[in-house]
């Protein structure tokens, strides 16, 4: 029989608040179709919809639904390589922006973009992103290794000071290499942070590769959760330590190259939303993975919408919305752990 | 008839310059009780992390019920033994609970969530933690952080358990209880290598205590022989009184003597036993 004292416990640490979460995520979907240029309320979008003749409903399916969708998509990849980067190394600062991983993926994405002849077709720009975000990754641990700071803020500022550089490198990449072909204002947009809004087969392989990094994610959850007791009694308890870091690290680049090839730059979701998932419902990493991943998603969903709606026609960069959200997070997360 | 479980031979660990162990050579039955002592950086710690395979040794040979630790995969370690560590290092804040449930999932694909919550649930009753369960690790006090991480070590029912100083933190009840709690599994089967520093403890509840000092084996042998032998004095430095009390030897240090080694510096050793 199970006793009273067992009982909150079963409830705190086993809730799964998929109904709400849920809710949630569709209410921000609505909002997010609902926000742009063409205000449209949910009424009018349906009769829109139910209008073939519309224009507007053609508008809708075609250009701000996949947009919609893909903006999910590029958010939940940024919760998931926040869960993984933070549980990796132990460290409440850690996400693909300020470890500098977004930073490589997006030098590698404007290598392949900038030269065509050498990277021809889609597929590198992913490849190129990916290779981008994981040599990176892999360069700041090793500075911070060195350094002996790995799970300190000193991890973070090897991060930013690469991030720095790569974004120089960038630069100059774009100044050199720009031509008719490819515009200097479409890449400094997508660096500043914007959805690229795709064909519905571009959304659906891009959803696919989502779903694909999704599941590896959910399999490093419990290695995290073990690395949270210390390395010792995680390797004691047969998690090959180095091995279990080493494939953590590929697999939140990759979803961090996902994320920056369809959405570029966007700072901070992926330390926010983790963080606020963990006050919420505790440090496990399964829940911690599927609650961060839709709730990134359905916050970048409205972060979007508001960038599409506040100076119409034109859109504000995601990137700063989300680092003037982020950012004061951040500070608050830097305070709270130097007072540990 | 028991057999050895654990086996090292002729073990060498250094780090960098300096040696750490020296020549050790140990044989573990199944179901003892073997307690590490010593004066601070003898090589307790280190000498239990090579048992665990944490660490690899300069030269030398580990086994594992027969099998070389060198050889083995992590999952196989992990399944013959549990190690705890001389201070915890979680940084999340888990609950007692999901401590316990990480632990009693030694495989999520084989355990099911389910299955995970009930053993550590029973897992919990049985250390008497229960009330703790819905408590955060990191709010809980050092004693009870102790039994909690003892009770997650033997969830998953290891054949070996090593732990590194686990009562060090406990007050004199709770001391008695986790140890009793090993002592009670060691007689149903569970092989407990344990780091102790009071040696009273140690002498009334270990099966045989080891005396390590400068990375060497100095003294191996029952508690009483251990206890009562006045070299035990020379290696922590201290003069220990010895007074008999229901067939135990308690050890008390005395203060006003002069420390054995100051002794030791002016008088033969002969000497220095025979005023012991």
């Amino acid at each position: 029989m199970i006793s009273h004292y067992w009982r909150p416990a079963l409830f705190a640490t086993h809730r799964h608040p998929a109904v709400m979460i849920g809710i949630a995520v569709a209410c921000c979907f609505i909002i997010s179709a609902w926000l742009g240029s063409e205000l449209l309320s949910p009424a009018t979008m349906w009769q829109t919809l139910n209008n073939p003749d519309s224009v507007m409903r053609t508008l809708i399916l075609e250009w701000r639904i996949p947009r919609v969708l893909t903006t999910f998509c590029v958010g939940a990849c940024l919760g998931m390589a926040g869960v993984i980067f933070q549980g990796v190394f132990r460290n409440p600062l850690a996400e693909p922006h300020l470890l500098g991983s977004a930073s490589g993926a997006s030098v590698g994405a404007a290598i392949a973009l900038m030269m065509p002849a050498l990277f021809p077709g889609p597929f590198f720009l992913p490849i190129m992103a990916f290779a981008g975000a994981w040599l990176t990754t892999l360069l700041v641990v090793s500075l911070a290794r060195v350094a002996r700071v790995e799970s300190g803020f000193g991890l973070i500022l090897a991060g930013v000071a690469i991030a720095a550089l790569l974004a120089a490198v960038r630069g100059l990449i774009m100044l050199t290499l720009s031509d008719d072909a490819v515009s200097l204002q479409v890449i400094l947009s997508w660096t500043l942070g914007g959805i690229q809004t795709p064909t519905w087969q571009e959304f659906f392989l891009f959803m696919l590769l989502t779903i694909i990094g999704f599941i590896l994610c959910l399999r490093l959850a419990r290695g995290l959760d073990i690395l949270g007791l210390g390395s010792d009694t995680a390797r004691n308890m047969g998690l090959d330590v180095t091995r279990f870091r080493h494939r953590s690290v590929l697999i939140a680049a990759a979803v961090t190259a996902l994320a920056v090839v369809w959405g570029g730059l966007i700072g901070f979701i992926g330390l926010v939303i983790p963080h606020m998932i963990r006050w919420w419902l505790g440090p496990r990493h399964h829940r911690l993975m599927i609650y961060s991943a839709l709730v990134s998603g359905a916050a970048l969903m409205v972060f979007d919408g508001v960038a599409r709606s506040i100076m119409p026609p034109a859109e504000i960069p995601l990137g700063l919305l989300t680092a003037l959200l982020g950012a004061p997070f951040f500070l608050f997360i830097l305070t709270k752990e130097a007072r540990r | 008839m028991s057999t050895d479980i654990i086996e090292a031979r002729t073990i060498h660990a250094s780090a960098g310059q300096k040696l750490l162990l020296s020549d050790i050579n140990l044989s573990v039955p199944q179901g003892q009780f073997l307690a590490l002592v010593g004066p601070n950086g003898a090589g307790k710690s280190t000498l239990l992390k090579l048992l665990s395979g944490l660490v690899y040794a300069d030269s030398g040979e580990i086994t594992l019920s027969g099998d070389n630790i060198a050889r083995m995969k992590p999952a196989q370690i992990s399944a013959l033994l549990s190690y705890l560590p001389q201070s915890s290092a979680i940084y999340w804040n888990y609950l007692v609970s999901d401590i316990l449930e990480i632990h009693s999932a030694t495989d999520s694909l084989s355990l099911t969530a389910a299955h995970a919550v009930f053993s550590a649930y029973d897992h919990a009753k049985a250390f008497d933690i229960e009330q703790l369960i819905d408590r955060q690790f990191k709010t809980l006090s050092g004693g009870e952080q102790a039994r909690v991480l003892l009770a997650a070590c033997l969830i998953s029912s290891p054949s070996i358990l090593l732990a590194d100083e686990p009562a060090a933190a406990l007050d004199v009840s709770h001391q008695l209880q986790l140890l009793k709690i090993i002592k009670d599994r060691t007689s149903d089967g569970l092989t407990a290598i344990v780091v102790m520093h009071d040696l009273n403890l140690a002498s009334r509840f270990a099966d045989r205590i080891i005396v390590l000092n400068n990375g060497k084996i100095q003294m191996d042998g029952t508690s009483r022989e251990v206890s009562l032998s006045p070299a035990l004095d020379h290696h922590f430095d201290v003069y220990f009184q010895r007074l008999s009390h229901e067939q135990q030897t308690i050890l008390v240090p005395d203060f006003h003597s002069a420390r054995p080694a100051d002794e030791l510096a002016s008088t033969s050793t002969n000497a220095l036993l025979k005023a012991v």
